[in-house]
């Protein structure tokens, strides 16, 4: 009896989880890329510091964010980091073309994976849209970061060096 | 006779989990032009010009106050 009423109490908090915090491993992350016929992964940028990056072309802020982490990247690598750090989005438009089209008028040099069903964002359980994750070379999240405002990259640049310093 | 009462709390409680609430990442047809209050500032604001034009009523729809309708 106690069992099953633990049970029906776990069932009834089953929809309140948490999203990935900081310190925990990063659940794993793969899929087709948005622009090409492969696919990749997380695991196989292990040992760089990554920017895992949800986004969509619908949403507002992601019009901000993707020029300039791109800006960010550029110049990252520009700085001798280019085995280092990598930015890996995750592109959540139900219609791929759409960010297709977005991506078009914003085109980007880093990985994009192409998630319609939204399995991987159940994964990470993203809070808001965008929502950024710093993941160090050893798979540990590092740092999250919620929506995308003004003056936002600085925040970005100043933890991703801390990062890279480490 | 208390568990049981509990028993049915809970399935009772279970029952109410009918609608569950759209996902961040599924917001995209809410975020299309077509499902905004007002798809069209620009035509918005005109319209809305006309209206308290007409109406003698300055500061627009919706809003309380007089005006002299001379605009």
């Amino acid at each position: 009896m106690m069992r099953l009423l633990t049970l029906l109490a776990g069932l009834m908090l089953a929809g309140t989880a948490m999203a990935v915090d900081v310190g925990q491993l990063a659940p794993k992350l793969d899929g087709p890329r948005l622009m090409y016929e492969q696919s990749i992964s997380l695991d196989e940028l292990k040992g760089k510091v990554v920017l895992v990056d949800f986004w969509a072309s619908w949403c507002g802020p992601c019009k901000m964010s993707l020029p300039e982490f791109e800006t960010l990247k550029q110049e990252l690598v520009a700085a001798g980091n280019p085995d280092r750090f990598e930015i890996l989005a995750v592109n959540l438009d139900e219609q791929p073309e759409d960010a297709k089209r977005f991506l078009r008028r914003y085109p980007v040099s880093y990985p994009i994976i192409s998630d319609p069903e939204g399995r991987l964002p159940t994964r990470y359980n993203v809070p808001t849209m965008p929502t950024s994750f710093l993941i160090d070379g050893d798979g540990v999240v590092r740092w999250v970061h919620e929506g995308f405002r003004n003056g936002d990259t600085e925040l970005f640049r100043t933890a991703i060096l801390k990062l890279l310093e480490q | 006779m208390i568990q049981r009462l509990i028993l049915l709390v809970l399935l009772l409680a279970l029952t109410a989990c009918s609608t569950t609430p759209l996902k961040p990442w599924e917001r995209g047809h809410l975020a299309e032009r077509s499902m905004a209050w007002e798809p069209d500032p620009l035509a918005a604001q005109l319209d809305e010009h006309v209206y308290f034009s007409k109406e003698a009523s300055s500061g627009g729809a919706g809003t309380g106050g007089g005006g002299c309708g001379c605009n």
